[in-house]
């Protein structure tokens, strides 16, 4: 079989060419030398667009090439992994859009379709200094007034603020604020007068360095009515409904520095030599290399999952992206600190070892977490839902959500996504999860499967015993106990199993493609994923030595055949160095 | 090697406390170690003479150098105590300055001559610095393969080779050099020299180029590279042969020491933190008020004591029982660096973007996370240190951790604050314990022990941990059977952390209890120990969850309290200079 969403991303992938060459622009070499100089990396960008990348952010009925989520989240993945500043300063374009592709009109979409297409940079002004993801607290000023509205306020930590051409502004349109006082515009800053406007300073960061992280100060400037973007007072609902896609994309930029991590760390594992072995074969080194490849497999399948699910279980984003916004992104940050530790003094060291690649990679990736609504934000979002979820699940055990073969199985084709579909709560369903309670195919005919079904009885009695917990627990809103975020995080852990098992069940039976039945057949890489989500949970596992070498041995190949370390096949660009 | 006289260890906190005037409130940007002008130091990527000066002044250098050589040290937990506020400050001029120095001198301390000794101190006291040259880039932690050779010569040794990621090297007056004296394979095949510039032909080596690091931005981090270069024979430290015996015990102290001064970090990250959270209004309340913060907050307050208790009782130890040291201090090495890691990253989750600025108010703390994995990888990674454990892990399960500890006196001199201690003997250290673990052996016969004052809920931790370590000593047990007597595979490194959460816990409880006499009333009602203990609980089984909400109230105030009125958060609770 071929995994669809591969097809292109490969495309892109040898369009950009071998990152470690000196004839590519995309070079590891060149996005190092750009992170010291804390230089936009405007070269790359100018690739990305000669490509059409961008074209990817407009969806297809608004002239674009935006048809499945599931593939703009693989073609930003493969930037991701050369470089997640440019990532970064590159898919803003598409989180400054997605509030009007979500709420706006007809005639706003169209023109915004083409002004990307013709290669406008749009920034989602959103954050403001002394509120951070306090939305009902920004005071940012768009007064209603006969022309128009009126705009005053600062807006902070914008990424692209100064570089943006347009804008879409997150601001009050009622003084009293509240949930129905604020409103999204679309500002175009070439239309607003000299004076109208300053851009901040570009703010010193951690990391993605070369990034334009700054701000925007308006004064008192009026905006046409036909800049509002859905209806007034509904700019919450807009944004919040725009963060559930934002939010499941941003796991392509950890899955993308997951693949960096790894192969890197991978290339010096073969090549050191320790107590007179290789460094891969020590048993601390294998450790962490199980664990991170298991790590990235299930951080991929529950990118899927959710990239699917946009499409598929619309109106469940509320839950799934959080989810996936708050899993994804820290269990990876965990995991590239981890082979840190593998790399030693490499990883400290900024102009040695692969052009500081790891300390770079490592400080870029940490601020996924962080923007578009933060690991605390999304848990919260999780939080919210438990009881309901709690109370639905006798309910999804006698009924079985008939989309899980279009959600599951990769080679069915995805509906056309709907964004009227997309809801702020997800009224106690979750797909995902239930989909346990009706995993009948799965056999026991070997070691492996007897095993990973074992995991599903064990994962089974832990959600009865999570949402008793949950049931048994009273909270307000605005004061969660603490014990409620391990909560949330361990339905997180469950949830990914469930989808681990799930795309195992619907897809085993295509993969004839030689190069991955070593851990396809017989649930192998399955089962090395549960054992690692069980671990994590604290609950009993079984490993096995022969399916552990097995997994490793399929992360072998497909380093030194140059292919993503994934699922699925897809061939890199990086030149054989063995 | 120390003075023989017993001295009060109240010293060293009334010398901490001058010392910390001394600095002076380190967010007054006027003075010499503020963290603005720390933050702009490290921007340049420079320690400032003004800085250093500072230091020098204070003659820091004196307290690396034992008091019968002319020097302030007699007891490392003092050392500790006065270290810690350059370390509250700035972890790179703690490590650019002096502990690189220190890091070297152990090495002559342990295995030098008079004359030697002598010649160090000299140079120590008259504020110069030493280097330590150990490393080599291809072969990291292990020494045993490292090929910078010393070729015995009739008059002495002829160095040919390169040494590199070695700070101070090019402004060291002299260094301490790992080198390979004899072509037989094993462990008699390196030695360890004191060399001083002075007595080298300076045409004979050359330095290599200054390294860009990510972290300790400010040290002068390089190389070196001899070309028949003459050393003569005065400078081998000890006998020819014996360097790998004699660094692993040298390692044995600075394991111990430098994560004890660490513990400065984790109070300047929380103090930083808990400022922001007590400042900052988010959905109208303070952040302090969000019930998730502050259990960050609590939690970090609790790891802060529970590595305090290790760093006092590990550095009365090598006093005590210097035989034991080999596994205790790998226990620590592993463990604090850990604490603070996930500490620093707990944390950063509630200053939200403010982490990833290198500006403002805040600024200093994404400078603790990048300093701070030095201390982990710096002189001996993590994994090295759990392999130090794990081949004693069967002899501590069938020794230490089975045998009640029957005599407890010589606990209380390790875990007293105020009490004598016993003067440090260099030549007792041992390269394994030979599988005594008087720390764990304590928690066995803590309960039949009358003349400790127990409570309920500490009755009911102390059974808790040793059925744990029950399960422990099953779990080796079992390893050991699958394995055929070598434990060395992935699954060995969970049981070590296991034993290391045992291990901090005795050393909380055992801290308690060993002083009854401690005037300080949040100290005495234990209240903090049944949390912390709490808290450790949890690593090992999820299900050992009570929440108290009170207790939590009580931790938090205490917090306050002291952020408030400058004291630090470590058990002692010492003053600040702000």
């Amino acid at each position: 079989m071929y995994y669809q969403p591969y097809l292109k991303a490969e495309a892109l992938e040898h369009y950009l060419g071998d990152p470690h060459s000196e004839k590519t622009t995309f070079s590891y070499e060149n996005s190092a030398a750009l992170d010291i100089e804390e230089a936009f990396p405007q070269e790359i960008v100018n690739e990305l667009q000669t490509w059409g990348l961008h074209h990817y952010y407009v969806p297809v009925e608004y002239g674009g090439n935006l048809e499945s989520y599931e593939q703009l989240l693989m073609l930003l993945r493969l930037v991701a992994r050369r470089d997640l500043t440019v990532a970064i300063g590159h898919g803003k374009t598409y989180l400054g859009s997605v509030s009007v592709w979500v709420g706006g009109d007809q005639p706003q979409k169209m023109t915004l379709g083409q002004e990307i297409r013709n290669g406008t940079i749009v920034s989602l002004a959103l954050t403001e200094r002394a509120h951070g993801s306090d939305l009902l607290a920004n005071d940012f000023d768009a007064e209603p007034n006969p022309e128009g509205f009126l705009l005053t306020g600062e807006k902070w930590l914008i990424n692209n603020a100064t570089r943006g051409d347009m804008l879409t502004v997150f601001a009050r349109t009622d003084v009293k604020g509240g949930a129905r006082g604020y409103s999204v515009f679309l500002v175009d800053k070439n239309q607003l007068g000299e004076d109208a406007y300053t851009c901040l300073n570009k703010v010193k960061t951690h990391g993605i360095k070369g990034a334009d992280i700054s701000g925007i100060q308006i004064h008192k400037t009026l905006i046409a009515p036909d800049t509002l973007v859905g209806k007034l007072g509904h700019g919450l609902d807009i944004v919040l409904k725009s963060l559930q896609i934002t939010r499941t994309l941003c796991a392509s930029l950890s899955l993308g520095a997951a693949d960096n991590a790894l192969r890197l760390t991978y290339q010096f594992a073969i090549t050191r030599e320790l107590y007179d072995q290789k460094l891969r074969d020590i048993p601390h080194t294998r450790r962490v290399l199980l664990q991170s490849f298991s790590d990235l497999l299930i951080a991929e399948v529950c990118s899927i999952t959710s990239s699917r699910g946009i499409h598929v279980l619309t109106e469940q984003m509320s839950l799934i992206s959080a989810v996936a916004k708050y899993f994804i992104p820290t269990s990876i940050e965990d995991m590239i600190s981890q082979l840190g530790k593998v790399l030693g003094a490499r990883a400290f060291l900024v102009d040695l070892f692969e052009h500081g690649r790891y300390q770079k990679l490592q400080r870029d990736h940490r601020i996924v977490a962080l923007f578009d609504g933060n690991t605390l934000v999304n848990l919260q979002a999780i939080i919210n839902q438990l009881k309901t979820l709690a109370k639905f699940r006798n309910k999804a055990r006698s009924n079985q959500d008939q989309r899980l073969a279009t959600l599951f199985d990769v080679t069915a084709q995805l509906p056309d996504f709907q964004s009227d579909k997309l809801s702020l709560t997800t009224k106690g369903q979750d797909t995902v999860l239930n989909s346990l309670y009706h995993v009948d195919q799965l056999d026991e005919s070997s070691s492996n499967l007897v095993a990973i079904k074992q995991y599903v009885k064990t994962i089974l009695a832990e959600i009865e015993k999570l949402d008793s917990e949950v049931l048994n627990t009273d909270w307000v809103i605005n004061s969660i106990p603490a014990r409620c975020f391990t909560l949330a995080q361990r339905y997180c852990l469950l949830y990914a199993a469930a989808a681990c098992i799930q795309l195992w069940l619907f897809n085993q039976q295509h993969l004839d493609s030689k190069p991955l039945t070593g851990i396809w057949h017989d649930g192998i890489w399955l089962r090395i994923c549960l054992e690692r989500l069980l671990n994590k949970l604290k609950l009993p596992i079984t490993p096995c030595a022969n399916a552990e070498t097995l997994f490793l041995e399929q992360l072998d190949k497909q380093y030194h055949n140059n292919m993503l370390f994934s699922l699925f096949p897809l061939k890199l660009s990086d030149y054989t160095n063995n | 090697m120390l003075v023989a006289t017993q001295s009060i260890a109240a010293g060293g906190k009334s010398q901490q406390a001058q010392f910390e005037q001394y600095l002076g409130d380190p967010n007054d940007s006027q003075v010499a170690l503020s963290y603005a002008k720390i933050l702009e130091a490290d921007e340049a990527g420079v320690i400032t003479k003004e800085a250093e000066e500072c230091l020098d002044k204070w003659h820091l250098n004196h307290y690396f150098v034992p008091q019968e050589l002319g020097g302030k040290l007699s007891r490392f937990d003092t050392m500790v105590e006065v270290l810690r506020p350059v370390f509250r400050r700035d972890f790179t001029l703690g490590l650019g300055y002096g502990v690189t120095s220190f890091i070297a001198a152990v090495n002559v301390w342990l295995s030098g001559n008079q004359e030697q000794k002598q010649h160090l101190a000299d140079i120590l006291l008259n504020n110069e610095k030493v280097s330590v040259v150990f490393h080599e880039l291809n072969h990291g932690n292990d020494f045993i393969h490292n090929e910078l050779k010393a070729i015995p010569t009739a008059n002495g040794f002829r160095l040919s080779g390169k040494k590199q990621v070695i700070n101070n090297i090019e402004r060291a007056r002299a260094f301490v050099l790992f080198a390979q004296t004899s072509e037989k394979a094993g462990s008699r095949s390196h030695s360890l020299f004191l060399i001083d510039k002075k007595d080298l032909s300076p045409e004979s080596y050359r330095y290599l180029p200054r390294y860009k690091t990510l972290g300790v931005k400010g040290c002068q981090i390089a190389g070196i590279e001899f070309q028949d270069t003459f050393a003569n024979q005065e400078s081998l430290l000890g006998k020819a042969g014996s360097g790998v015996e004699n660094a692993l015990k040298a390692f044995q102290i600075t394991r111990c020491i430098l994560p004890a001064m660490s513990v400065g970090v984790a109070d300047t990250a929380l103090r930083t933190v808990l400022k922001f959270a007590t400042k900052r209004k988010l959905y109208n309340r303070s952040v302090a008020d969000i019930p998730h913060a502050r259990w960050t907050l609590v939690n970090a307050f609790l790891d802060l004591l529970i590595i305090d208790c290790l760093s006092g009782s590990m550095t009365r130890a090598l006093h005590v029982i210097p035989e034991q040291m080999s596994v205790y201090s790998a226990l620590m090495k592993y463990f604090v660096p850990l604490t603070i890691e996930q500490m620093l990253n707990d944390l950063s989750i509630i200053l939200g973007a403010r982490f990833y600025l290198r500006e403002g108010e805040f600024g200093i703390f994404q400078k603790l996370l990048r300093d701070y994995p030095v201390v982990s990888f710096g002189h001996a990674g993590t994994a090295i240190c759990q392999a130090t454990i794990i081949p004693q892990l069967k002899f501590l399960a069938r020794k230490g951790w089975s045998k009640p500890l029957e005599k407890r006196e010589h606990l209380r001199e390790i875990y007293q604050f105020e009490g004598n201690l016993a003067p440090f003997q260099p030549e007792k250290l041992k390269l394994t314990n030979n599988g005594k673990d008087d720390i764990l052996g304590s928690l066995r016969s803590l309960l039949a022990n009358a003349s400790y004052p127990i409570t309920d809920e500490l009755r009911s931790f102390i059974v808790f941990f040793n059925s744990q370590l029950d399960n422990l000593i099953e779990e080796v047990d079992l390893l050991e059977r699958n394995t055929g007597n070598n434990l060395c595979e992935p699954k060995a490194f969970d049981l070590v952390e296991k034993y290391a959460i045992i291990f901090a816990a005795a050393s909380c409880i055992n801290t308690y209890l060993e002083n009854p006499h401690h005037s300080e009333p949040f100290f005495q009602s234990g209240k903090w120990l049944n949390a912390a203990l709490q808290r450790l609980a949890q690593k090992l089984s999820p299900n050992m969850v009570v929440e108290s909400t009170e207790l939590e109230e009580e931790l938090l105030y205490q917090m306050c309290e002291r952020l408030d009125n400058g004291y630090s958060f470590t058990l002692a609770g010492s003053p600040l200079a702000g």
